[in-house]
């Protein structure tokens, strides 16, 4: 593969990363099509913040090759910034006097794209009050505001951790119709991370297994269908936290 | 690109805004204070407050970005660390400035606000004491923005805090002198020390509050360590400090290896020799007296304190000038007079001085100063230096800018009402006559030093290239020239006839002559300093590191002090 095609979307090839001793990610391989939307799913403390921010040129990869539109985040992680969406509620903290008006004002010269009036917009949708300080928005408010904060700027991928966070089934609703609008295109590439599998099921295409430091499995929905309709011929519906399950099980076994 | 830097420079801003203004709130206050409750401060007051305003912004510019997960979601944005970091400079850069120009602003203010207690204190030297802070704040702060950028957790807040702490044990060691100088501080070297270490643990402290508790970001595992390496680094840094300030603090002691006599000087009696003993190749040291008939020597408690010409007072004690730093007294420096009992060097008296009263005042005349605290303060001071005296019944007034006629080597005062030797701006060695007006040339100069011995018709002349012996009347050479690099002439101090001068040249060939006739009445192997003891017969020189008393009649010559 030609990891330096810019349709190539994603692609990771064996990398490794470790917190000191500590491995993180061991042999990761793994793509995201351009086009298309893919749910990195896992237990926690897997890793799977740690890959987004090896995309983000955040961390360093100690070994492989890490692509974004056939960009290496090492070197290129400006060009990758600017055309990527990165909403991480967890991680975003600000100092505590930035109000959300004044946070997507700081926001606003990094990005040539940005479009106030659309992020106005959603800000309105989401019901954000804006002269809130962003450090006392609720949890769920913070991850409407990393998410349309993530998208104002009409970016080519799209990297979201675990956005679906905290939010109340009304705000979930808003937030994934917020980021189906943005993919209806089908130009843009989205990596997200969530433990909620329903969101998974309802948002992805594709589908990646992080465990035990390792990318278990990928695959589309259907082949996640097909595969637990080989393995458990008797169960009434498909249950993507079925698939997770016997993947980590099947590991587990593999490993011991 | 200039809309992300000024954007990233707005959100600094943002940052400090509260200590930012606070400190505006505070520091014409400090300064006000400082200027009713306590002159000494008020002079070291700006520098002092712009070196803790600026270590205070460079440690939270730090702390500010290690502080939970900002840094990182700085770094997530489109932007290059040396964007980040030229932003938190150009900051700090324009913070310190306007913080420094606003000192300077409310310094004069209050300084022009309080003139009336102001007048009669000495205050200049702002310039120096602001550049030295400056400098240290400067480069202290630069390092921090450079480790919090490129560190990107709290390890920046980690040497943020080690150079605010750093910084403040520098000030901690002048501190310490400055304590001491004003007696809050014990004199003696062990309890400086200790003064040193606690102002140093003081600082240890607010340096890990500052910095290190508000980087939260830091993982649990790793607090312990880098703390515990945080207090090793400032503690290491803060035993020498306090290590290296304790053996400059010292007492030199005569007769210690390292220690040198600088200046000597009799009482009229001639029972005691002062002595200003210190380390080798420092310009401060501590004023000893020695007691001519037995030796016995006593060190005055005074911290770094000097004599200027003749001490004694007319009761028999000894009158001493001390800086609020360290070295000699200078126009930034507003002068404590102590005057010292020579037997016990008890302190029998302290006070504050003014500048006129510690310049080399003649005594025909009263000399007032007062300063100009809404000018431009200058190592030399500005001020007007006012000089009245009474001439056949008459009282007269020279009133003078600038008292450098005074203040300087190139000066001698004269005795007779009126009169000085002094060296204009070009260096030309002049004899003013105040009462006429009139002002003759006696040397084209340029002049550096002149001495005019104890009878006022001789003086001594050093240029740049020779001295000489003239006759004050005339401006003749009456002895000389000798080369200006080969050894030194000077008076005898005390010698009221004005026939000695110890020339030294080279061993063996320098010792006491009789000017007029030229004869060699004592030859002395490397005098350094001499004075005349009592009656002509007897002087006190130091020679290689010990005082030594000789005859001058032929009598057995003694040492006084090794």
């Amino acid at each position: 593969m030609n990891m330096n095609n810019p349709n190539d979307g994603i692609v990771l090839d064996h990398i490794n990363f470790s917190f000191g001793r500590r491995p993180i990610l061991r042999n990761c391989t793994f793509s995201a099509p351009v086009g298309e939307v893919t749910a990195l799913i896992g237990r926690n403390g897997e890793g799977k913040t740690t890959l987004l921010r090896i995309l983000m040129g955040l961390l360093t990869a100690e070994s492989g090759s890490v692509r974004v539109a056939g960009l290496d985040p090492n070197k290129s992680a400006l060009e990758i910034r600017r055309r990527t969406g990165y909403a991480a509620p967890d991680r975003l903290e600000v100092p505590p006097w930035m109000r959300v008006a004044e946070y997507l004002q700081f926001l606003e010269p990094f990005y040539p794209n940005w479009n106030r009036a659309f992020a106005l917009e959603l800000l309105h949708t989401m019901r954000i009050d804006f002269a809130a300080r962003v450090c006392d928005l609720s949890k769920g408010s913070k991850s409407k505001l990393a998410v349309a904060a993530a998208i104002a700027h009409g970016p080519e991928f799209l990297l979201l951790d675990e956005p679906f966070g905290g939010l109340d089934p009304v705000a979930r609703r808003n937030v994934m119709e917020m980021i189906i609008s943005q993919i209806a295109g089908g130009s843009k590439t989205v990596l997200f991370v969530s433990h909620s599998l329903a969101d998974v099921e309802r948002l992805a295409d594709r589908v990646a297994i992080l465990d035990r430091a390792s990318i278990t499995w990928t695959g589309t929905l259907d082949e996640a269908r097909i595969q637990m309709k080989e393995s458990n011929p008797i169960a009434a519906g498909f249950d993507l936290g079925d698939l997770l399950v016997t993947k980590v099980a099947a590991e587990k076994e593999k490993v011991s | 690109m200039m809309r992300i830097l000024l954007n990233l420079v707005w959100r600094e801003w943002r940052n400090e805004r509260a200590l930012m203004l606070g400190a505006a709130a505070a520091l014409p206050a400090i300064l006000a204070f400082s200027y009713i409750i306590h002159f000494d401060f008020a002079i070291q007051a700006p520098g002092l407050l712009l070196a803790i305003v600026a270590g205070a912004l460079a440690a939270d510019v730090c702390a500010n970005d290690s502080a939970g997960r900002r840094i990182e979601t700085l770094c997530s944005l489109p932007v290059r660390p040396a964007m980040l970091w030229a932003a938190k400079s150009l900051f700090l850069l324009v913070s310190t400035a306007a913080a420094a120009i606003y000192l300077v602003c409310a310094d004069s203010t209050v300084a022009f606000a309080l003139r009336t207690t102001a007048m009669t204190h000495a205050q200049s030297g702002i310039t120096s004491v602001l550049a030295g802070f400056i400098a240290f704040a400067w480069v202290a702060a630069a390092c921090v923005s450079v480790a919090s950028v490129a560190c990107a957790n709290a390890l920046g807040g980690l040497v943020s805090g080690a150079f605010f702490t750093g910084g403040l044990v520098w000030l901690g060691v002048d501190a310490a002198d400055y304590l001491q100088y004003l007696g809050w501080a014990p004199g003696t070297p062990s309890l400086v020390a200790a003064a040193i270490v606690i102002i140093c643990i003081m600082g240890t402290v607010a340096g890990i509050a500052f910095c290190y508790l508000r980087a939260r970001a830091v993982p649990a595992w790793r607090k312990f360590t880098i703390r515990a390496a945080g207090v090793a680094i400032i503690t290491i840094a803060s035993v020498a400090g306090a290590d290296a300030a304790a053996k400059s603090a010292a007492i030199p002691r005569p007769g210690d290896a390292n220690v040198e006599f600088n200046e000597l000087s009799a009482s009229p009696d001639g029972k005691w020799i002062a002595a200003r003993v210190s380390h080798f190749s420092r310009s401060d040291g501590f004023v000893w007296t020695f007691d001519v008939e037995n030796s016995r020597a006593a060190a005055i408690d005074a911290f770094h304190a000097y004599f200027m010409n003749n001490p004694w007072t007319d009761a028999g004690k000894i009158q001493l000038l001390q800086s609020g730093r360290r070295g000699r007294f200078q126009g930034e420096d507003t002068p404590r007079i102590i005057t010292a009992d020579p037997a016990t060097g008890a302190i029998v008296n302290s006070r504050e001085a003014t500048y006129a009263e510690v310049t080399n005042l003649p005594r025909w005349a009263s000399v007032e100063y007062r300063p100009i605290p809404t000018e431009t303060r200058s190592y030399w001071g500005q001020g007007i230096i006012t000089i009245n005296w009474t001439e056949r019944g008459l009282t007269k007034k020279y009133k003078s800018r600038r008292p450098w006629v005074l203040d300087s080597q190139g000066a001698a005062i004269l005795n007779k009402p009126g009169t000085w030797l002094g060296c204009d701006e070009n260096g030309r060695l002049i004899y003013y006559d105040l009462a006429a007006g009139s002002e003759r040339v006696l040397r084209e100069g340029p002049v550096d030093i002149i001495q005019s011995s104890k009878n006022e018709r001789r003086a001594i002349v050093i240029t740049a290239t020779e001295k000489e012996v003239i006759d004050v009347d005339s401006g003749a050479c009456v002895a000389g020239p000798w080369p200006r690099n080969k050894g030194w002439v000077q008076w005898l101090a005390g010698d009221d006839e004005g026939r000695f001068v110890i020339i030294s040249d080279k061993p063996g060939e320098s010792g006491v002559f009789d000017i007029l006739s030229g004869r060699v009445i004592l030859t002395i192997s490397r005098p350094e300093s001499a004075v005349r003891l009592g009656v002509l017969e007897k002087i006190a020189y130091v020679d290689g590191g010990r005082i030594r008393i000789a005859d001058l009649s032929g009598g057995p010559e003694r040492t006084l002090y090794r």
